[in-house]
């Protein structure tokens, strides 16, 4: 119990001093996209990267490759590839993403894993590592930070997740993130999902999603958020250890940004 | 003094000796009552009075669904196709519905759309049919007064007569009104401002229906004909699915979006053909030239009144003529339709195109409309779809053929579809296509999604589709809504919707973006209390007002936080509290209402008595609250309050049997604490009777 305490306070403490610059980094996953990100406390592959504590749930490896297009511009895209290899008690997650063009440019790398602390409990932490270059006489900058979250059943079918990302915040000039959501399982091939997302210097986004599997193979997603506000659907297919995703985000001022993941299960 | 304690005395003893006893009337959803209101509050032009009076007529006249009949249960017009055969094939096999929580386990119903049903539905198990046709008449006789100490076109006498008449397949019905103001005289009208009739014959075989006299259509999605379109505005309704198509007979007092001819309905629900033609005269904004020749029209005047003189010169100015044809045909799960219309003006319309809100405005005399619709699912999901275009005429028409136009450019630069574009068809810009999807993928949720294109130029005069603004055009949007039941007893809803007005519009000279989004919780531990929490907000750019030049856009955002507290503490005593408040930014304006409905029936006499005093306090008109009231028989009333305000009314119900009941209202509007501010009051008087 003593531990537990200490971890929240750990977590709650960050989250009170997060301050500055804007969200930096795109996030990964057409699944996640397909329910507008929502997925703080969601068991899945490229959930992992949203909150680490869910490493601690991936039933087997897996290896997946992202690409996402950001208001259909190429120039604006985000090429990603991540792998979880689900060793016991601690598995090990790696990722690593492309954002830009030749001219601007940020890799983004992070190595994380995560633990079970008790049958309801999980904590994850991964460290990152990003680099961000620029043609001409730009500077080229480089940051290492790291991020954590943690995840709890309450019932069996709800789970609820915090994650906390960067907070090295008064020590670099990357921004800082809180999320906070819940899972909640309604039944089997169903769940609702709700998260609160807070960036610094950024308004507070609310998030929910919807997952229907109408099929044994095909998988319905939707979502919506709030800041910036935007409509998000999304398709799932599986078939045997392969499992491809698309999502979209609609804004009614920027347009669609839309995003494919492939991803191979080791079972 | 003592006379004073002993009649409260005797009051209240009177009440505890006639409370125990029975009866809970139904009263219209609680969401659809917040939603009215809301709906008034942010838009300027809506006026849900024909939709609101077609859902008061059915409550004078409940549909037995336990007859199995789809005709009877179709009456329930926001039902759609899909679940009128589902609840009619559930009754044929299983027998009557007993109560309402079995409907709201069938495939394509859920307790949202259950609770909106509820009271316009009867469970009474059916009698055996017996061979005499029966008859039955209803007549309907309203007169309502306002006073106040100014003087105003809206004080005066509304005096409503509604008449309908059934005898086997025949019926007939009748609506005669006169707003306050308007003169009651036979001197080249028929008394009354505004009359309406139909014959209707309903038969068994392959001739389906046929109306003459004035009616109203439903089709499709509505992207053509719904009578019904402000529905389309209710965010968080049980479903974005327009109602079954249908042509019906009009029994509105709304005086011009109606049709007066003869309407011809072949064949079912999965095959049929639907032909109409029309030819009414509604009210319009004229243009004359220097020796008062009529030249065009500028714009459709709505609202009925005719009191002053601009109102008297627009009425019936206009001969709207249109004929319409709708095909059908389908299977149990596929279900499809292609709708045309054709519609001719006695006048022009000449927009007024140094406005350029106006440039994409409809002008000439001619209108063709064409859509195709598509509905398909199975029960836990449902698919529907229409696509539509509606063709201007040029200024080439019969009446406005030799006419130049004075305001046409000659530039050149006039965009496609405008006046000045002689002979062309636009297409690219006349056209409009809505979709959506109502999923079911559990018992405990219910999903709706819906997208939807208008283009500017797309006009049609009748339409009803879903959208957030007025008209028929101009708007681009995505909402959808969830309807969860989190926990036992606890329901909740949430709803958004992101829309782009590509055009510039009344208030907006550039293209501008808007979006709602509305969250309601419902805690309904039984079925005698209720606690209700509901948060919208509704966001929409307008151009600054101060500034001068280019204008700048800013975005004005209205948040409305309401409360509801209703309970039943006894059988027949309702207790309602209520406590709203809005939030209008970058204003800063606020208001609040404080609101206790009482409703009381007895059992010794058959007496009804509704009660409400309200308290509102708000920082200006923006900010202003609506409380819906319990109203006389075939009306509804949603009085709007702002500044410093009270509102009360006392209204009672004479039900003598089931042949005759009378009703009463009293009510006030104190707004003496504002400057300029009033003592508003109103009586209303009605009788019904059934024979």
């Amino acid at each position: 119990m003593l531990r537990w305490n200490a971890v929240l306070l750990l977590l709650f403490c960050h989250a009170a001093g997060l301050n500055a610059g804007e969200p930096l980094f795109v996030p990964h996953g057409a699944g996640a996209m397909g329910m507008a990100f929502s997925v703080t406390a969601t068991p899945g592959h490229w959930n992992c990267f949203h909150n680490q504590a869910l490493l601690a749930t991936v039933p087997s490896s897996g290896f997946s490759v992202g690409l996402e297009n950001r208001f259909m511009i190429p120039a604006l895209s985000s090429k990603a590839v991540s792998g979880i290899l689900a060793c016991r008690p601690a598995p090990l997650a790696l990722v690593a993403t492309h954002y830009g063009n030749a001219d601007y440019f940020r890799i983004f790398t992070g190595l994380g894993s995560a633990v079970k602390i008790s049958n309801s409990i999980s904590l994850g932490v991964q460290v990152d590592y990003i680099s961000e270059r620029g043609a001409g006489e730009y500077r080229d900058v480089s940051h290492v930070t790291f991020e954590t979250g943690v995840t709890c059943l309450i019932p069996p079918a709800l789970t609820v997740g915090v994650h906390l990302f960067n907070p090295l915040a008064p020590m670099n000039t990357l921004p800082s993130s809180i999320d906070a959501g819940l899972n909640w399982t309604q039944s089997e091939g169903l769940f609702l999902t709700l998260t609160g997302s807070k960036a610094s210097n950024e308004p507070l986004s609310v998030q929910c999603g919807i997952s229907w599997d109408v099929m044994q193979r095909l998988t319905l997603r939707t979502g919506y958020m709030s800041s910036p506000s935007a409509f998000a659907f999304g398709i799932g297919f599986k078939s045997g250890s392969l499992q491809a995703d698309t999502g979209f985000l609609l804004n009614s001022m920027t347009g669609v940004t839309s995003s494919v993941s492939i991803t191979w299960l080791i079972k | 003094m003592e006379n004073q304690i002993s009649f409260r005395i005797t009051f209240a003893i009177l009440l505890m000796v006639l409370i125990p006893c029975h009866l809970l009337c139904q009263e219209e959803s609680i969401a659809l009552r917040e939603s009215v209101e809301e709906i008034l509050a942010l838009s300027e032009d809506a006026d849900p009075a024909a939709m609101l009076e077609e859902m008061e007529g059915l409550k004078e006249s409940p549909v037995s669904i336990n007859t199995g009949d789809e005709k009877e249960i179709s009456r329930l017009f926001f039902l759609s196709e899909f679940q009128v055969i589902v609840l009619a094939d559930h009754i044929r096999k299983n027998g009557s519905v007993v109560t309402l929580y079995e409907l709201a386990l069938l495939p394509a119903f859920d307790r949202n759309t259950v609770l909106l049903m509820a009271p316009y539905i009867s469970l009474e198990p059916v009698a055996p049919k017996g061979g005499k046709s029966y008859s039955r008449t209803l007549v309907t006789m309203t007169a309502s007064a306002r006073f106040s100490g100014n003087e105003n076109g809206t004080e005066g006498l509304r005096s409503l007569l509604k008449m309908k008449h059934e005898q086997g397949s025949f019926s007939f019905g009748l609506t005669a009104e006169n707003d306050p103001g308007e003169l009651f005289t036979l001197k080249n009208g028929p008394g009354t401002d505004f009359l309406s009739g139909y014959i209707e014959y309903e038969g068994k075989g392959f001739i389906n229906r046929i109306i003459a006299g004035d009616f109203a259509v439903r089709a499709g999605e509505g992207l053509l004909f719904n009578s019904s379109q402000w529905l389309g505005s209710w965010l968080s309704s049980p479903s974005f699915m327009s109602g079954r198509s249908t042509v019906a007979p009009y029994t509105s007092t709304e005086e011009n979006s109606y049709f007066r001819g003869i309407s011809l309905t072949f064949g079912n629900m999965n095959t049929g053909v639907i032909l109409f033609a029309s030819s009414n005269r509604i009210d319009a904004r004229i243009q004359f030239t220097d020796d008062s020749t009529a030249t065009g029209v500028s714009n459709l005047v709505r609202g009925g009144i005719h009191i002053t003189e601009s109102q008297l010169e627009a009425r019936n100015s206009l001969t709207e003529t249109v004929t319409g044809l709708r095909l059908i045909a389908g299977a149990e799960k596929v279900r499809g339709g292609v709708t045309a219309s054709a519609t001719w003006f006695s006048l022009p319309f000449i927009p007024d195109l140094t406005e350029p809100e106006n440039l994409h405005a409809f002008a000439g005399d001619r209108l063709l409309n064409l859509a195709a619709d598509i509905r398909a699912g199975t029960g836990s999901v449902l698919f529907f779809a229409e696509a539509g275009i509606g063709l201007a005429s040029p200024l080439t028409g019969s009446a406005g053929g030799d006419l130049s136009d004075p305001q046409a450019d000659t530039t050149g630069t006039d965009p496609p579809g405008s006046v000045s574009t002689v002979g062309e068809m636009n297409i690219s810009d006349s056209w409009a296509a809505t979709a959506g999807l109502r999923a079911k993928p559990s018992g405990r949720v219910t999903f709706n999604i819906l997208t939807r294109h208008y283009s500017p130029g797309y006009h049609a005069f009748h339409s009803g589709a879903f959208r957030a603004g007025s008209g028929s055009g101009n708007e681009t949007g995505v909402a959808a809504s969830l309807h969860i039941e989190a926990a036992r007893h606890l329901f909740i809803t949430a709803a958004a919707d992101h829309y782009r007005i590509p055009w510039p519009r009344y208030r907006s000279s550039s293209p501008s973006y808007g979006s709602r989004i509305e969250i309601k919780g419902e805690y309904q531990p039984g079925d005698d209390i209720l606690l209700r929490l509901a948060w919208t907000s509704s966001s929409r750019e307008y151009d600054a007002a101060t500034e001068t030049g280019t204008a700048r856009s800013v975005t004005h955002t209205r948040q409305h936080l309401g409360f509801v507290f209703d309970i039943c503490p006894a059988g027949t005593l309702r207790l309602t509290t209520r406590a709203s408040a809005s939030i209008i930014t970058p204003s800063g304006e606020k208001g609040y209402l404080l609101c206790q409905d009482f409703s009381c029936s007895f059992r010794a006499i058959p007496l009804k008595l509704w009660f409400r005093y309200a308290l509102c306090s708000t920082g200006g008109w923006d900010s202003r609250l609506y409380a819906w009231e319990n109203d006389l028989l075939s009306s509804f009333s949603v009085p709007s309050l702002s500044g410093e305000m009270t509102r009360s009314y006392i209204m009672l119900s004479w039900k003598h049997n089931d042949h005759i009941e009378v009703r009463l209202k009293y009510g006030f509007t104190d707004g003496t604490n504002n400057p300029g501010g009033t003592f508003r009051q109103e009586v209303k008087g009605q009788v019904r009777i059934g024979f």
